[in-house]
């Protein structure tokens, strides 16, 4: 048994079913899932191949962390290629290709790729193909390579307006410590903004189960009324992609699938960057494998959209973030096994499907392994915006540190390393 | 220790798991002294070093970089490698560096992936077609190739670009250079640096040059960030800040330093094979064998030393793009940088002395480095190793601005800048 979907959590609308398919199989979803989120209700485990080696891949994070779940996807005629699964909403019709894989992701003519990495190291092609010349290995090498394939039909009215605003604060992250920034900023009489790359506002609260002792929806629906009635404007789906010279920041707000998206050029008086954090993996042998997720991940899909990752689950992690999330994961009907990583060495078994986890020579029969291993704040645009940081020490990831005064980054409370 | 590149040595080391390879290059520390220092550890400063000991001997040699191996304009630039230009001095300089790149991978045992993809510049009117006539035979004449396309020779080349009548600027032909292509920029600095390194060439990372050291009006040496390191004669290859070590040394170039943006799109299977620039858009493009594409354009007009990117240029060029080849209006972009180009006023470099004595200049690239890295090479190590100019170096000495016999390819091939 995978993942599949749980009967009584998420945000999903459960009353409107929407139909899908993956690789030229039907599948059915919700309003309000993502790609991603509705192949895991439905237990499907290979969703790509890595580049190189074709390697089966699963979903790992349930956002932008994804780096497996890119698809070709159509809908209306539509096509775009290499679309995040994890963060397309999903939509009535849509059909969804693999990419870099034939005839599917399930099954790759190039996996058996696999079983010469040994010869396909890093940089090996530097060592090779020079005698008689590249040109004779080239062409082959760059059919191999790449991801999606472009449709060159052009798409009519794909075309967007291009906005220049400003305003005096910019809050980018809409989890709780955006929403309560913006708050004040636009009960203080100025010009908000708030920004989230996400359809809804919330961030990492619906994961956490509750917020000053109410429902993390409740709670973010009184804050953007508050935010509004004060006068903030919001703006969802909407990604900061830069900051540059003086203070100006490129966003972008997703249109819908197949339209253009809205570029907006946002002079910002002072920007707050409460973007979050990233779990990060831990290393193992055949960490890659489907059915090995971020367990911050895992939350995430089974709160914003019902999905529980496995039945049988066990939990790698070296912090201490893991436990209410095992205690969620419980909740929902998982039986969770939490690993010791210090017993020695550990390996995934099973190649598209998990069989188990072996520790030190034991075998431990589970369907997925969930990964934590601590959590690297989001700095992306604080890094380009000039700010510095500060680390990493051996108990902590690095941290931002103020470096200007129009521009301050809010780091989430480090977890305690074991 | 495994030190040749092979198919064969690569499959021996499958079966020992990749472990008898050596580093490619050692980090020394810096000695006192050194018959040659060359200041700059990217494409033209390493591809010097391996020329000097390669061509004229010279053994006793150390590059010294602030950062890591080609991690300046060498790490950042968009790989094209062509000899399209107009004057014969420029022809014999750029195509000596194409020829060199045709046979470079063999020569330094390391794939640098020179890919002779070709690359067509359009035209866009009848009388840039006439211009474009102009241009191929001026080419041929020089003993480059080139030759004049029809809009359907262009068609079947790149099938992706906008052959619509109503596009902004029709496209009418093409002037192709079939030698043109691009490279693997960073192998290139990586398989200069093997090289070199396997000569007996000091690499120095992490290492700034501080103050140029002069006694009786003579360059003998620079200090460093890891102490002095003296040195019969020294050679600066460090394109955007050619200005900042000249203020440093108290010579002056007619350079200003600006920012040349550049980016790559998400990778897709292939979507065109050649390199395409279409000058009115001021926007050209190829794709990697990686499957992304490579977007540049024209330079930031407002001089800077700031290697970042901005709004305005992206739209600029962006824009131009989705005009060029609407296709890919709906691709995504990954990354967008810059790096600090060094432009001169006629737009062709400055290959020779600084004005102080003992100390050479490479430099004046500006958006045009990386092509023309293994010709900088080969006539600066010359310079270095000799004190006299390579015949093909002496038009580009620093003294063309007080002659007056400049080389315009700014106004002859209507390069960027």
């Amino acid at each position: 048994m995978t993942s599949h979907r749980v009967s009584n959590a998420g945000l999903i609308d459960r009353s409107r079913a929407l139909g899908f398919t993956f690789d030229g199989t039907s599948y059915t979803g919700f309003e309000g899932d993502t790609l991603a989120s509705a192949l895991l209700a439905n237990g499907v485990r290979v969703v790509g191949r890595s580049f190189k080696y074709h390697r089966p891949r699963g979903v790992w994070g349930a956002w932008f962390d994804d780096p497996n779940a890119i698809f070709n996807v159509t809908l209306n005629n539509r096509e775009l290629p290499n679309c995040p699964a994890t963060t397309t909403p999903l939509a009535d019709g849509m059909s969804a290709r693999s990419v870099n894989a034939f005839p599917s992701a399930l099954f790759d003519i190039k996996g058996g790729l696999d079983l010469f990495h040994r010869w396909l190291s890093a940089g090996f092609y530097y060592k090779t193909f020079m005698w008689p010349d590249w040109h004779l290995f080239e062409p082959m090498i760059r059919k191999m390579a790449g991801l999606g394939t472009l449709n060159p039909e052009l798409l009519d009215n794909f075309t967007s307006d291009q906005v220049h605003e400003a305003c005096d604060v910019l809050v980018i992250g809409g989890g709780a410590a955006g929403l309560v920034a913006a708050r004040a900023a636009a009960e203080s009489g100025q010009n908000a903004v708030l920004v989230d790359d996400h359809p809804e506002m919330g961030g990492g609260l619906y994961a956490a189960g509750s917020i000053d002792g109410t429902a993390p929806k409740d709670w973010v629906a009184a804050q953007i009324a508050a935010i509004q009635t004060a006068g903030g404007r919001i703006l969802a789906s909407t990604t900061a992609f830069g900051v540059f010279d003086h203070r100006l920041v490129g966003l972008v707000q997703n249109n819908g699938f197949g339209a253009a998206p809205r570029l907006i050029r946002m002079r910002a008086g002072r920007m707050i960057m409460a973007t979050g954090a990233l779990d990060r993996p831990i290393t193992f042998a055949n960490n890659d494998r489907p059915g090995v997720m971020s367990l911050t991940g895992a939350s995430e899909f089974l709160a914003r959209y019902g999905v529980l990752a496995g039945r049988e689950i066990a939990v790698l992690s070296n912090n201490n973030f893991a436990e209410p999330i095992i205690g969620q994961l419980e909740a929902a009907g998982a039986r969770v096994l939490v690993l010791d990583p210090t017993l020695g060495e550990m390996r995934a078994v099973g190649r598209k499907l998990l069989k188990g986890v072996e520790v030190a020579g034991q075998f431990h029969a589970v369907d997925s392994v969930l990964v934590s291993g601590g959590l690297t704040p989001i700095v992306h645009l604080w890094r380009h915006a000039g700010g510095n940081l500060i680390g990493p020490t051996p108990s902590r990831p690095s941290s931002p540190v103020r470096h200007r005064t129009e521009c301050s980054q809010l780091a989430r409370p480090m977890a305690h390393l074991i | 220790m495994t030190k040749t590149y092979s198919a064969f040595n690569l499959l021996r080391e499958g079966l020992r798991g990749q472990k008898g390879w050596g580093p490619a290059w050692r980090s020394p520390k810096p000695r006192a002294t050194y018959d040659v220092i060359i200041i700059g550890g990217g494409g033209h400063g390493l591809a010097t070093a391996y020329y000097l000991v390669k061509n004229h001997g010279v053994t006793n040699v150390a590059v010294i970089e602030k950062g890591w191996l080609g991690g300046g304009n060498t790490g950042r630039n968009t790989t094209v490698i062509r000899s399209n230009y107009y004057y014969p001095e420029s022809t014999a300089l750029y195509d000596l560096s194409v020829k060199l790149y045709e046979g470079l991978s063999r020569e330094l045992n390391y794939n640098v992936m020179f890919s002779q993809r070709g690359m067509v510049v359009t035209a866009h009117s009848e009388p840039e077609m006439e211009l474009a006539a102009r241009n191929v035979n001026a080419m041929r004449l020089n003993g480059a190739d080139a030759d004049l396309l029809d809009v359907d020779q262009v068609k079947k080349l790149a099938p992706i670009l906008n052959f619509s009548p109503d596009a902004r600027f029709p496209i009418h032909g093409a002037v192709w250079q079939g030698r043109a292509g691009t490279g693997r920029h960073d192998a290139v600095a990586w398989g200069y640096a093997r090289a070199a390194d396997a000569l007996g060439v000091d690499i120095i990372q992490n290492c700034e040059v501080t103050d140029v050291i002069t006694e009786g009006g003579r360059c003998v040496g620079v200090a460093t960030t890891q102490g002095e390191i003296r040195g019969g004669a020294v050679g600066a290859a460090v394109a955007g800040h050619s200005s900042v070590l000249a203020k440093l040394a108290g010579y002056t170039l007619p350079i200003t330093s600006f920012a040349l943006q550049a980016f790559v799109s998400e990778p897709m299977k292939p979507v065109i094979d050649t390199v395409a620039f279409c000058p009115p858009y001021g926007t050209y493009f190829s794709q990697s064998d990686k499957g992304g594409l490579v977007i540049g354009g024209g330079l930031d007009r407002v001089p800077s030393y700031g290697q970042r990117g901005n709004m305005p240029i992206q739209e600029a060029v962006l824009g131009g793009l989705v005009e060029m080849a609407p296709a890919l209006a709906k691709v995504k972009l990954l990354r967008h940088w810059a790096g600090i180009v060094d432009v001169t006023p006629d737009s062709s470099p400055i290959i020779g002395p600084s004005g102080v004595e003992g100390l050479y200049v490479n430099c004046g690239w500006g958006t045009g480095g990386f092509k023309a890295i293994p010709a900088g090479g080969t006539l600066f190590a010359h310079i270095l190793a000799t004190g006299t100019h390579h015949d093909i170096s002496r038009p580009f000495d620093p003294d063309r601005f007080i002659t007056g016999r400049l080389i315009d390819e700014g106004a002859a091939s209507g390069i960027a800048h």
